[in-house]
């Protein structure tokens, strides 16, 4: 009996311990979790630079014929036709002839059209009504007068109908081609009144796919958009030089995603902070390379792709005198659309670069471009470091929703900042820029507009100087972060530190979600905001700063009676800026009049807006700028550390940084600080030190060296030649890239030195 | 639980800082442990774009099987064919379809479609011949004046065929592989709301035929898994009075059903939905997601659970990742998605990143019951996004299946999960108390002994004698201490009480006062402080204002309402002896509730009849005091006495609603106004 008990007993063991080896076993191969090969999917994308297609060279699509010689020296020869004021341009070196339309009247655009695209100057106003109309110097009613000199011309333009009278210049050196506004030459005397004006607007112009080539425009760190077939689209490009002005355009897009989700879903697109903009006629071979050189504060980008509006593509930079702005009327905000009563303070000139052979594509714009700046004193040439810097922001304090009043959170003593360096070192990593945020009294989002003393529960002043040593003893560099630009309402006094728009409103971001702590952020008035920037160079002595926001926000301010346009607070930051001495701020994504000012460039974009019709992302900015100022990407805790990202880092030249904290990042709960979901230190030890390694085994080779050539030489394989002929190799692919008795390891590099 | 809000206005998004960069068009968000909307990484990029140029009108659906992506070209009344590979496209049924809306394809190929304009579902052979239609069925089953307008179409791998039908609220249409009907399934259910329930009083059997069309809504779209399991979207109206909203937030718009047709994916009530669904797709991990039409995609795990939210809409420019008119989604081999959008007639994909397929991993394992494994992921995750509520709870699971109670404790507090934490705490206080049984028996004895001992010796040497005549003292002397313990003989002689009370013996304002705070105080309590188990409401996320307004504003309409009916009707109380009277009827809630709201901190859900219960009878106690105390106050009848408590009620309403109307009214009137001065001001102005 009782024996039978125990076999039974033993049998259901048995066969239990079987059932589970099965389970186990069976277990095992449904567990078998495959990863899809998603790098195929990622180097096809806009965020990419695509290969350029092998093969034809690009034929003269434009001839001569109807067209007189003009001016002429050793680069070009300037031919134009009176009639439909338009000019060819014919490129010495290649032969190419550069101009906009094959005929006066093509068959698929209408007469104004090709008016426009055929003149050299075209005029928009807005008539009694307000409405928008357009004028060439083509039309009838524009009498234009031009006097031809050796190397230039000058051209009156009297719109007796208008009442609107403007001179230009047009002017020839070297391979460049300027157009300028003469100064003091506008004159407005009737009731219309001049919106905007654009120079040779079609020059280069195609149609749909015609010629193998692209667009190129600044978007982020640079973006293409090749030629296609024409192809619908709800929206040009179109993006105000150095972004939007907060004083007068809308700040918001309606965007209702009609869920119970908060409305703010959009990653921001990144603004333009390069006045250029180019053209490739087949890469290599020919290009128009334009530099908005004065009157850029007013200037936009507008690129038009095939299928828009018309089948060409083409590229200009519009000059805007006015622009519409919403006049309130009512409290809510309901008012009229209307001109601008005042015309911008603006002179317009623009440079057309015609380039060929290997200069002719966006690498060669890019290099252009940078000696361009070298030779205005703008770049200089960066610290050489033997290992390239990471950056690590750390947050020190910030404001926590409470019960009944709000309190503070400490996040990182400075003790434990020496703690993470200390770590840091240990792990090999001594090149460190640090920026501590939440540094003032009450916390990042909590301190007081203006107040610049240290929240005692962070650290004393003895405390920073402690670290800011430390760091510094190491080789690196120490930055208290301080944002002149933006404040929320318990910051500020909204009424009298907040900038007015020309609408009457108090200029302020909206978050479109209201679980955000602060989701309302006030614009601070230029002259405070330089004020504060200046004072913070007083008070800290001895402190580098970095100044959020300053860098790429420009914004003209309405306050009534106190007007401050958009060029003054250009100047106001400059100057600002430039009281540091010796030590230059870091500024995040610094327009490009600040390049001078930015020790240190922080959030590289390294992605463009990816509208539909752009095809490629390329390192324009980063080519620009490699070799003179160091520049960091953006956060690698908001996902930017996967395999992809670290090969971008390293493709782009830009250096690694993080947002880090001491305490769990659950803790970040109910602050202003959410959105930052992920900041323990210790979380990310790991993950710094191997995305550091990486990104530095590769880019420690070129330190201080510029970049002289980018290209594609596949499907996500990048080569990227320096200074001195040393060339990383990217390679995206999960495939190894071989070619040319090179091998560069799937999701890899190859640094091959020169 | 997220709140729901539903606009009806245009929000606005702002181009603001770029601070958070990611290389992706929209961020992804996810349940943050307070249950609020939160951004965690990019879960899915988006890739390539397909069919741009191609030539479709109006699509509605896409399906994808073998590489090839399927779609039904509704305005071209025909079906693509997509080869991505090679960028090749082929149509077929030119001629055959009207308006095709939806498709399934088979595994050879066969492809099933449901033809809107035809009413009809379509059979075609892989090269395009029809092989069967279904047409309106003359079951006796289908009823005559059902609709028969097939909008989507699945099939089971027995071959049954189940029709999404426009306007179906039967449920979906089941048909066997011949094309016999067999009845409908999985419809959905309809609640009454306020409104409908009042009309149900008021309206006679006439009126109600005749306004009433209360029908549940119908299915919007289905998907089914490989394991056959029929999942469903319902769009709700969207309607945005809150009292008539009932019908919209019971029910969950996104369903799993079984064979019975029944949902199990989520009790109701507690999704993360949206009510714009226009379709849902399987995914491999047993997953789903759901698209609205303004392009958001919502990944749900197989309990529900909303793990990832990203994608939006394209107003004024189009960036990759977003949408127009977003109709219909579905998931490749891969686990790539593919969403078609209507408008612009391309299909946009999303891949996905390092990040989401970790958390497929963690999900997969944690389902699978491999929870060490699961765990370690889990955690990583955390570190990645410590505040998502996904990574919390499942951390919290893998944590309790491991025994680590009170780590799991811990994660199941933050992701505000309850039920997992009362089983946790029950399994922590189970072993607290087996460790310590012995030490709280003998306490209680020693406890029990001191207590005889101490009696023993007051008894015989008037041991507390002292206190005692101290409390007596202050009792007698009429000072506001004795007036506020007074408190307790409401508890004892409620009717005597308020005898003394009325005469102005006992009680004055100021004791009243006093009581009320320390109701107020107690209400405070247990509003935001219970125990975690039982708490309603986080402190941190609740306005004190408004948990005051709760209390006192009813309180105060209550005493002028009560004396204004009294005052009019038979009532001889003066507003002194209601104010004070209604003080002393909190007197349960003030004496007792405090006990039950401590035991809130040890007790688990397995004991929430208790509190439940406890507390309701000390609420209803107070209830009856008050009664008795208004009878007693104005000296009524019970009759007169519901009389007039229920006069003070409607007056309590009407002023509610007056405020309101005055409110909004006040708002337009303003409104107006400033209309009309900004107007005048633009005109003399400019």
């Amino acid at each position: 009996m009782c024996s039978t008990k125990k076999s039974a007993v033993v049998l259901v063991l048995i066969a239990a311990f079987l059932g589970a080896i099965m389970t186990f076993a069976q277990r095992n191969e449904n567990d078998a979790f495959i990863l899809p090969d998603t790098s195929s999917i990622e180097v096809q994308s806009n965020r990419h630079t695509m290969p350029e297609p092998s093969g034809s060279t690009v034929k003269n699509r434009l001839s001569t014929e109807g067209y007189e010689k003009k001016m002429e020296n050793e680069r070009l020869e300037i031919w134009f036709n009176e009639k439909i004021a338009s000019i060819r341009v014919k490129d010495k070196a290649s032969g190419y002839i550069w101009g906009s339309l094959k005929e006066e009247k093509p068959k698929n655009l209408n007469k104004t059209w090709s008016s426009m695209a055929n003149s050299l100057c075209t005029l928009e106003y807005f008539n009694q009504k307000d409405s928008e109309k357009r004028i060439s110097l083509y039309d009838k009613e524009v009498k234009a007068t031009y006097k031809w000199g050796k190397n230039n011309m000058k051209c009156l333009v009297d719109i007796e109908s208008l009442g609107i009278k403007i001179a230009f210049t047009m002017q020839l050196k070297g391979n460049s081609l300027k157009f300028s506004v003469d100064e003091g030459s506008f004159e407005e005397t009737g009731d219309f009144k001049l919106k905007s004006l654009y120079f040779v607007p079609f020059l280069g112009c195609t149609e749909a796919d015609e010629v193998d080539g692209y667009i190129f425009v600044p978007d982020g760190p640079g973006a293409l958009i090749r030629f296609q077939e024409s192809s619908q689209y709800i929206s040009r490009f179109e993006k105000k030089i150095y972004g939007n002005d907060m004083g007068i355009d809308l700040l918001s897009e309606a965007n209702d995603l009609m869920a119970s989700r908060p409305n703010d879903y959009l990653v921001e697109v990144p603004q333009i902070t390069m006045p250029v903009f180019g053209l490739v006629h087949g890469a290599k071979q020919n290009a128009v390379f334009a530099v908005v050189e004065k009157g850029i504060e007013y200037a936009t980008i507008v690129a038009n792709v095939a299928g828009m509006v018309t089948d060409y593509n083409w590229v200009t930079a519009r000059f805007d005198y006015r622009q519409m702005y919403m006049h309130p009327t009512t409290k809510e905000g309901n008012g009229v659309y209307k001109p601008q009563d005042e015309a911008n303070r603006i002179n317009p000139e623009i440079s057309f670069y015609f380039l060929s052979g290997d200069e002719a594509d966006y690498s060669g714009m890019a290099v252009l471009y940078r000696n361009m700046l070298k030779e205005k004193g703008v770049l200089e040439r960066e610290r050489v470091d033997r290992n390239i810097p990471l950056k690590i922001d750390v947050v020190g304090a910030d404001v926590k929703k409470g019960f009944l009043f709000n309190t503070l959170s400490v996040f990182t003593k400075t003790d434990e900042a020496v703690g993470f360096v200390d770590e840091l070192v240990e792990d090999g990593i001594n090149n460190l820029t640090m920026v501590y945020q939440g540094w003032q009294k009450g916390g990042l989002n909590g301190s007081k507009y203006g107040d610049l003393r240290f929240e005692k529960k962070v650290g004393s002043l003895s405390d920073f100087e402690k670290l800011r040593d430390k760091i510094k003893a190491g080789g690196g560099r120490f930055y208290l972060g301080i944002n002149p630009i933006t404040a929320n309402k318990d910051q500020i006094n909204a009424t009298s530190h907040s900038a007015t728009s020309l609408s009457r409103t108090l200029v302020k971001f909206v978050r479109p979600n209201t679980d955000v702590m602060y989701y309302e952020n006030y614009v601070i008035k230029p002259k405070l905001a330089a004020n504060l920037v200046q004072e913070s160079y007083k008070k800290l002595k001895g402190f580098d700063l970095a100044f959020d926001q300053i860098g790429y926000r420009l914004y003209a301010d309405y306050t009534r009676n106190k007007y401050v346009y958009r060029e003054q607070t250009m100047d106001l930051f400059k100057q600002a800026l430039s009281a540091s001495g010796n030590e230059k701020a870091a500024l995040n994504a610094p327009n490009e009049y600040l390049l001078g000012q930015t020790g240190e460039y922080f959030d590289m974009p390294t992605v463009c807006s990816q509208y539909l019709f752009e095809t490629d992302t390329v390192p324009f900015l980063p080519m620009v700028l490699k070799g003179s100022i160091d520049y960091y990407a953006p956060y690698s805790n908001m996902g930017f550390y996967s395999n992809h990202s670290i090969l971008k880092m390293i493709e782009y030249g830009t250096y690694p940084s993080f947002i880090v904290s001491g305490s769990e990042s659950y803790e970040l709960e109910d602050t202003p600080l959410e959105d930052l979901f992920s900041i323990n230190f210790h979380d990310w030890k790991p993950i710094i030190k191997s995305v550091y390694d990486k990104v530095d085994s590769a880019l420690s080779s070129v330190e201080g060296k510029a970049i002289v050539e980018h290209e594609a030489l596949a499907q996500g394989v990048a080569k990227v030649t320096y200074e001195g002929g040393t060339a990383i190799y990217v390679n995206y692919n999960d495939k190894d890239y071989v070619a040319g008795g090179i091998i560069v390891p799937a999701l890899g590099y190859l640094v091959e030195r020169g | 639980m997220v709140k729901k809000i539903v606009l009806f206005l245009f929000a606005f998004s702002i181009l603001c800082s770029n601070v958070y960069a990611s290389e992706n068009t929209t961020y992804t968000y996810t349940i943050s442990v307070d249950g609020e909307w939160i951004r965690t990484q990019d879960a899915y990029m988006p890739g390539s774009i397909y069919l741009k140029g191609k030539g479709l009108k109006n699509p509605e659906d896409l399906f994808i099987r073998n590489g090839l992506i399927y779609v039904a070209d509704t305005g071209g009344g025909r079906i693509a064919i997509y080869n991505p590979e090679d960028d090749s496209i082929r149509f077929v049924g030119e001629g055959e379809l009207n308006s095709p809306t939806g498709i399934f394809v088979t595994d050879d190929g066969t492809m099933y479609i449901a033809d809107y304009g035809a009413e009809c579902v379509t059979v075609l052979s892989p090269e395009g011949n029809v092989l069967m239609r279904i047409g309106r069925p003359d079951s006796h089953l289908f009823s005559q004046r059902s609709r028969y307008k097939p909008r989507n179409v699945v099939l089971t791998s027995g071959g049954n065929i189940f029709v999404v039908g426009e306007g179906a609220y039967e449920g979906l249409m089941q048909f066997n592989s011949k094309g016999e009907f067999l009845g409908y399934f999985a419809a959905n259910k309809r609640e009454k709301t306020l409104l409908e329930i009042v009309q149900d009083i008021i309206f006679t059997e006439e009126q109600k035929e005749r306004i009433f069309t209360r029908i549940p809504r119908a299915i919007q779209n289905i998907d089914i898994s490989d394991r056959d399991l029929i999942y469903s979207v319902t769009q709700d109206a969207g309607i945005s009075f809150a009292w008539r909203a009932a019908e919209e937030s019971t029910d969950n718009n996104v369903k799993m059903h079984n064979m019975a047709g029944i949902d199990i994916l989520r009790e109701e009530g507690t999704m993360v939905d949206e009510w714009n669904f226009v379709d849902i797709a399987a995914g491999p991990y047993g997953n789903c997601y759901a698209l609205t039409f303004t392009g958001l995609i919502y990944e749900y795990d197989r309990s529900g659970n909303l793990i990832f939210s990203f994608g939006g809409r394209a107003v004024s420019s189009e960036r990759t990742g977003l949408f127009t008119v977003a109709s219909a989604i579905d998931i490749d081999d891969n686990g790539f998605i593919y969403v078609l959008d209507k408008e612009r007639a391309l299909i946009q994909m999303f891949y996905p990143t390092e990040f989401s397929m970790r958390t497929h991993k963690a999900i997969h394992y944690l389902e699978k019951g491999n929870y060490r494994e699961s765990g370690e992921i889990w955690n990583e995750l955390l570190s990645l996004n410590g505040m998502s509520r996904i990574a919390h709870l499942g951390y919290g699971k893998t944590l309790f299946h491991q025994q680590k109670y009170d780590e799991a404790c811990k994660h199941f507090k933050l992701a505000n999960e309850k039920t997992g934490y009362s089983e946790a705490f029950w399994e922590i206080r189970n072993d607290w108390i087996n460790r310590n049984i012995g030490i709280i028996l003998m306490l209680t004895i020693v406890m029990y002994v001191l207590w005889k001992a101490l009696k023993y010796m007051d008894r015989e040497y008037g041991f507390f004698e002292g206190i005692r005549s101290f409390c007596r003292n202050i009792r007698a002397s009429k000072s506001i201490v004795s007036d506020v313990l007074y408190l307790k003989n409401l508890i004892r002689h409620p009717i005597d009480s308020y005898y003394y009370l009325r005469r102005g013996e006992r009680g004055s304002l100021a004791s009243a006062t006093i009581i009320y705070i320390m109701a107020f105080l107690v209400f405070v309590w247990d509003m935001l402080f219970r125990g975690f188990t039982f708490n309603h409401a986080r402190a941190e996320d609740t306005p004190i204002l408004l948990v005051a307004a709760l209390f006192f504003v009813p309180c105060a309409l209550w005493v002028t309402g009560n004396y204004m009916v009294s005052s009019i009707n038979e009532g001889e109380g003066s507003l002194r002896n209601v104010y004070i009277g209604t003080a002393y009827a909190l007197a349960p809630y003030i004496i007792f509730v405090p006990f039950i709201l401590a035991a809130t901190h040890v007790l688990t859900l397995n004991e929430a009849f208790i509190i439940n219960f406890s507390w309701l009878f000390f609420v209803c106690w107070s209830g009856v005091i008050l009664f008795i105390g208004i009878m007693e106050i104005h000296n009524l009848i019970i009759r007169e006495a519901v009389k007039n408590i229920l006069l003070t009620l409607f007056f309590m309403i009407i002023a509610v609603v007056a405020f309101a109307m005055l409110y909004l009214i006040w708002g337009q009137v303003a409104n107006f106004v400033n209309t009309v001065l900004g107007e005048v001001k633009y005109r003399v102005l400019y």
